[in-house]
């Protein structure tokens, strides 16, 4: 009985160190990103299922009009701006180089997730 | 008895974190280690008192890393300078300081320079905070051409780029609106040509782009995967813009067909449309940016479309993922098929001499 008592006890100081190892180093965030990583290593990567790309909005303002961007390119270009607001009472977010400039993308929160998605780095102030 | 079941159900249960957690460690030590397998460079042997660089001190590694342009992000600078990637792409910053900070940052300590590129392509102006430009649409006439190619070019130079992804010679841009020259074929060569001349006479690498044409005219902005039928007009600012020695040439990736044909492939896959292109131009040959959807939809395979850009006979690879991680990951497939002999070591030493010569560096 003891000894099985001691087992455990020692059982448990190790659960505890492999725990702290892993907490201390942090790492269990990176941990799913690796996972993914990994999965994507073995079968390929693949566009997210995750949104419905459809529902994406990507619009360029210019000249007063306002042109719909494919998603695909609308990733790179809104990484490319210096920054992207949400509009003031409105779910949208303007992505711009200057806040004053008429040259400005206007997207939805679907169209940042999708894009944070695939990598690329919308700056939301 | 009971009391030795439970204590013995508790050493089971024990065991079992036990073993989920030793997984857990041992599979983060193992991605640990293959990141650590990016060492510093201290392997090339490049005499910058001559600027000569020996080709055969880089690992196959480093020469594929060459190839690759990226994300100019700062946090990943350190990682993008030891696997020696060959460029960084800048997007807009709030003044002429920032630039200049932020590409010294990158260069200092590089072994290699790094490419330093942007696209001023037609209304996309990142230096809106402190310098404005006509967009392509605005310039009437060849003169204007050349003054706004002048000028950009100064302003690129005075802020450390070397590349400028532009102009667009597509014939039209039905998507921004603003991207392209207007007026008929000849007139858009021969404005491309003057803006090209006013880019390079300042040290710019200029690139003609979309090859070979229909890029900006033809997309449902839901319908990724798009076909074009090519024909003269759209190849000619082309041959004149090469003719003029335009250094560097960027593919779409449109599916085409007609007098230039894609064999059903986006047209940066496509090693027929690549190579027949290399036989008419000794520049640079990039391709458009990978993770669009047009591309990147047509494969379900991620790695085979990263061994595909490169079997191709494309020099520099657009790669706009902020991620290292996926870009060691783009190296190592790469590798790999460069080892089975998919694709000749030959063939990537040819584009790294290439990359390496319009750096101005002297490859022996």
């Amino acid at each position: 009985m003891r000894v099985i008592k001691t087992i455990n006890l020692l059982l448990i100081l190790f659960i505890i160190a492999l725990s702290l190892n892993l907490v201390l180093s942090n790492k269990i965030g990176i941990y799913f990103e690796d996972m993914r990583n990994q999965v994507e290593a073995l079968y390929g990567s693949v566009v997210p299922l995750s949104f419905d790309i459809n529902k994406t909005k990507c619009l360029f303002h210019n000249d007063d009009r306002l042109n719909e961007i494919p998603i695909d390119s609308c990733c790179a270009e809104i990484q490319k701006q210096i920054a992207c607001k949400q509009v003031s009472g409105q779910s949208d977010f303007k992505c711009f180089v200057s806040e004053s400039s008429e040259r400005y993308y206007l997207i939805d929160r679907n169209t940042i997730n999708y894009c944070e998605e695939e990598g690329y780095n919308a700056k939301i102030k | 008895m009971p009391k030795l079941n439970n204590d013995f159900l508790q050493t089971i249960v024990l065991l079992t974190i036990i073993l989920v957690l030793l997984f857990f460690n041992w599979t983060l030590s193992k991605a640990e280690s293959e990141s650590s397998e990016i060492k510093e460079p201290t392997n090339v042997l490049f005499d910058k008192s001559t600027n000569t660089l020996q080709l055969d001190s880089l690992t196959l590694k480093q020469k594929i890393a060459q190839m690759i342009v990226t994300n100019g992000d700062e946090n990943a600078k350190d990682e993008l300078q030891k696997m020696l990637i060959g460029g960084i792409y800048l997007g807009a910053k709030p003044s002429k300081e920032s630039y200049i900070d932020s590409i010294k940052n990158f260069q200092d300590g590089a072994a290699i320079p790094f490419f330093v590129t942007i696209d001023l392509e037609g209304c996309w102006n990142p230096f809106e905070n402190f310098q404005k430009f006509p967009t392509l649409k605005e310039i009437k006439t060849k003169e204007d051409a050349y003054q706004v190619g002048f000028d950009e070019g100064k302003l690129l130079k005075e802020l450390g780029f070397s590349i400028d992804f532009s102009p667009v010679v597509d014939l039209n841009d039905t998507i921004w609106n603003c991207r392209s020259f207007t007026g008929t074929p000849e007139e858009i060569a021969e404005k491309a040509n003057f803006y090209i001349k006013g880019l390079q006479e300042n040290g710019i690498l200029a690139t003609s782009k979309h090859y070979p044409g229909k890029t900006l005219s033809i997309r449902d902005p839901h319908q990724y995967i798009t076909y074009a039928t090519i024909d003269d007009s759209d190849l000619m600012p082309f041959k004149k813009t090469i003719g003029s020695n335009v250094s560097a040439i960027m593919i779409s990736h449109v599916i085409v067909n007609g007098l230039v044909d894609s064999e059903s492939k986006p047209s940066v896959v496509s090693q027929k449309l690549v190579s027949g292109l290399r036989n008419q131009f000794a520049g640079l040959i990039v391709t458009d940016e990978v993770h669009m959807l047009g591309l990147y939809k047509y494969y379900t395979d991620a790695d085979r479309m990263c061994v595909d850009l490169f079997k191709a006979d494309n020099d520099l690879v657009l790669y706009f993922d902020a991620n290292p991680k996926d870009l060691y990951h783009m190296i190592s497939i790469v590798e790999d098929a460069v080892k089975r002999g998919e694709i000749s070591e030959k063939r990537i030493d040819a584009s790294v001499t290439r990359i390496l010569e319009a750096k101005g560096i002297q490859v022996v």
